[in-house]
């Protein structure tokens, strides 16, 4: 009962603010839905039972990720440039590919039973821990090397140049 | 410094009825008041705390759970707000005593102690500013997400050894999370004032913010590998039996890694020497110039909510939660609170200490030092605990041994300041002040 | 209640809108967030199926992966587009139609 409200306003936020996204003009504004979308998956997330997911999520999207998306935002958004409102056709365009995926997903989603379809109780931090080391270790260790190459090359891509007198880029 | 005359307004109708009610009722409680303000201010706490602890004893089976859910959330804001309150006014004594001046020392009578409702009383009463060319809504908006997320991290946090909200497997890094968000509040308001000095203490908190996380986050995980949960209740379970066997003295690892952490949260609250984003001297006030009234009592709110809330992680996970130094006999949430608002008022030491460092200064301090030092630290734990747990004993003697000489040192200080407080502090100040 | 079905069906929901983001915006920054939508649309599909059933603790391993990989994309493409900005002092991405530089 009260799992089927959370649900639905959860559910609710989350389309609203990508229809928020796709309506609005201001930047700013659409990263700030953003944040209401990465934190209503996070609600979903506490309430599917998967609490270390919901934590990471909140830490590393709404803390990390969202703040990233905001300074970009923030340190290219200083001519405010009009953003040109899509044409008519463009907009019709749109809804109708849009409208065919969607259709088709969700047809497919409710075609037939899932297997399985069973709710487990909810797993603790320990046996998620003890799937990382173990099924997943080659992922794990692969991913910390990414992070490293991913943190040297931000840095060297983002780095500050001096302009010269256009000997040397 | 007795009355106060006010101008004369006239009142007409049912305005003119209820002021003149109002100054009767002024005119008779005014002085009982006075009087009794102390007891009644105690006495409506002590009440309140009795009422949870009767509800929670009796009541507890026979209502729906969220009745019950709905005192305990009403008491912990209540909790939080209480703690903002006296932080604010301790922050004014503290300040005062260190610069050889006195603070509050009037409203309420002793010290100034309702100084803190009066100032609320006043923000509310303030006039509304947005500035013209602000992003309304945005700027709306930005106090809440600073304000909210801080409230949230109580949540999960335990005051006693089954006094939590909810208790969660997770708790330790749910509020890590909820500490986190509150940096995007901050860039916020100052994006939305529309006002470069605004933008610019915002920026360069949110890249503090976001870089005293990790130090904060890997200095967390020591005690965590110690103890093999990241539930705060199990950490402070742990910890029971007597102050030899908090987290803090079991490891030398763990020594230092209380002290990172502590200096990590310093920079996570926005404190002295980090407190660059509100430096007064510099920018005004920061991100949160353009804000008056009601929402920069909002974004206050949440500093001080904030500090407690890194304190009381900083007591569960190194000194022991909830436990007292001598035995389990009286465990419990005072003595939970009193070692939050220990280090509590240890942070307003050190902000009125120390002067602010610059913002490269901070993040060399964050990248060259701290980072390094708390993997250091984490390393050498996970070694200690897989090859050194022989040497418990004697560990624990020497941090033991070495946390009392701490604890004697302090209060030798804090009793050669009293001794001489008519001195250190100036007669001339303390002459001429009522309540001194 | 609530059952499998319904998480799915919400990303797909979470998928479109993330797609109709990317087609229907200029800003190279809109883009990202739309790319975010469809990471945590997949994301939800992985927390999901793991919660009822199928695939088990993998699901919930999975979905930190995802998160990690978004983080590191996310902080790439950022670099990129500010790369962008200082060569051509715009942030559309229509300007950016040269081979060179």
């Amino acid at each position: 009962m009260i799992e089927t409200i959370l649900f639905y306003i959860f559910a609710m936020i989350m389309v609203v603010s990508g229809l928020a996204i796709l309506v609005s003009t201001n930047i700013v504004r659409m990263a700030y839905w953003l944040i209401g979308m990465l934190l209503a998956v996070a609600g979903i997330y506490f309430l599917l039972g998967a609490y270390f997911l919901g934590v990471v999520q909140i830490i590393v999207y709404v803390g990390g990720v969202a703040v990233l998306v905001v300074f970009g935002v923030m340190l290219t958004s200083r001519q405010l440039a009009s953003q040109l409102l899509p044409r008519a056709w463009e907009v019709v365009w749109l809804i109708c590919v849009t409208g065919i995926f969607l259709a088709g997903l969700v047809r497919m989603i409710l075609k037939g039973p899932w297997a399985g379809n069973v709710k487990q109780s909810p797993q603790t931090v320990a046996e998620i821990g003890r799937s990382l080391l173990g099924n997943f270790i080659g992922p794990f260790e692969l991913a910390s090397v990414l992070l490293l190459v991913v943190l040297l090359g931000a840095a060297y891509l983002a780095r500050p140049r001096v302009p010269t007198l256009g000997i040397k880029k | 410094m007795q009355t106060f005359e006010r101008p004369k307004i006239e009142y007409t109708g049912i305005s003119k009825t209820i002021a003149e009610i109002a100054v009767v009722v002024a005119k008779i409680a005014g002085p009982i008041l006075r009087r009794l303000a102390w007891f009644v201010f105690f006495g409506v706490i002590i009440f309140g705390c009795a009422f949870v602890w009767a509800v929670g004893r009796f009541v507890n089976p026979l209502v729906p759970w969220i009745v019950r859910d709905i005192i305990v959330v009403a008491g912990g804001l209540g909790f939080v707000s209480l703690v903002a309150m006296v932080g604010i006014w301790g922050e004014r004594k503290v300040s005062g005593h260190i610069q050889s001046r006195l603070g509050p020392m009037r409203t309420g009578g002793w010290h100034g102690w309702l100084q803190s409702l009066a100032d609320g009383l006043k923000f509310v009463q303030k006039e509304d500013l947005i500035p013209a060319s602000a992003d309304q809504p945005l700027f709306r908006l930005a106090p809440y997400i600073a304000l909210v997320p801080v409230i949230c991290a109580y949540v999960v946090i335990p005051f006693g050894a089954s006094w939590v909200f909810r208790d969660r497997d997770v708790s330790l890094l749910f509020v890590l999370a909820m500490l986190g968000i509150e940096v995007l509040g901050v860039i916020l308001g100052g994006w939305a004032s529309n006002s470069k000095w605004s933008l610019y203490g915002a920026m360069r908190e949110a890249c503090q913010l976001v870089s005293y996380e990790i130090p904060m986050g890997l200095s967390l995980l020591v005690p965590v590998m110690a103890v093999g949960s990241i539930s705060l209740v199990q950490m402070g379970k742990a910890q029971s039996g007597g102050w030899f066997n908090w987290l803090m003295f079991q490891n030398p690892f763990l020594f230092f890694a209380f002290f990172t952490y502590y200096i990590a949260s310093l920079a996570s609250c926005k404190r002295a020497p980090f407190d660059l984003p509100e430096g007064e001297s510099e920018l005004v006030a920061g991100f949160h110039t353009e804000y008056s009234g009601f929402r920069f009592v909002m974004f206050f709110f949440a500093e001080y909510a904030a500090m407690f809330a890194v304190s009381a992680i900083a007591t569960i996970v190194f000194l022991g939660g909830w436990n007292s130094p001598v035995g389990d006999a009286t465990s419990g949430p005072l003595w939970f609170v009193a070692k939050g608002m220990f280090l509590v008022w240890v942070q307003m030491w050190i902000r009125w200490t120390l002067p602010r460092i610059r913002i490269d200064q901070v993040m060399h301090a964050c990248v060259k030092y701290l980072l390094p030092f708390t993997m250091i630290l984490f390393v050498g734990s996970s070694v200690w605990q897989l090859y050194g747990s022989q040497f418990i004993f004697y560990t624990r003697f020497i941090l033991g041994g070495l946390g009392l000489v701490m604890v004697g040192l302090f209060l030798a200080g804090a009793g050669y300041g009293y001794v001489n407080r008519g001195r250190l502090v100036g007669r001339l100040a303390r002459k001429h002040l009522p309540g001194a | 209640m609530i059952g499998l079905t319904h998480y799915l069906v919400l990303s797909a929901i979470l998928m479109v809108l993330g797609l109709a983001i990317i087609i229907s915006k200029r800003n190279a920054i809109a883009i990202l967030i739309g790319v975010e939508f469809i990471l945590n649309a997949a994301n939800l599909n992985f927390i999901a199926f793991s919660r009822h059933g199928i695939g088990g603790i993998s699901g919930q391993t999975a979905g930190i992966f995802v998160i990690v990989l978004a983080a590191a994309e996310a902080a790439v493409a950022l670099a990129i587009f500010l790369n962008f900005y200082h060569q051509i002092s715009s942030i559309d991405i229509d300007r950016g139609n040269q081979l060179k530089g």
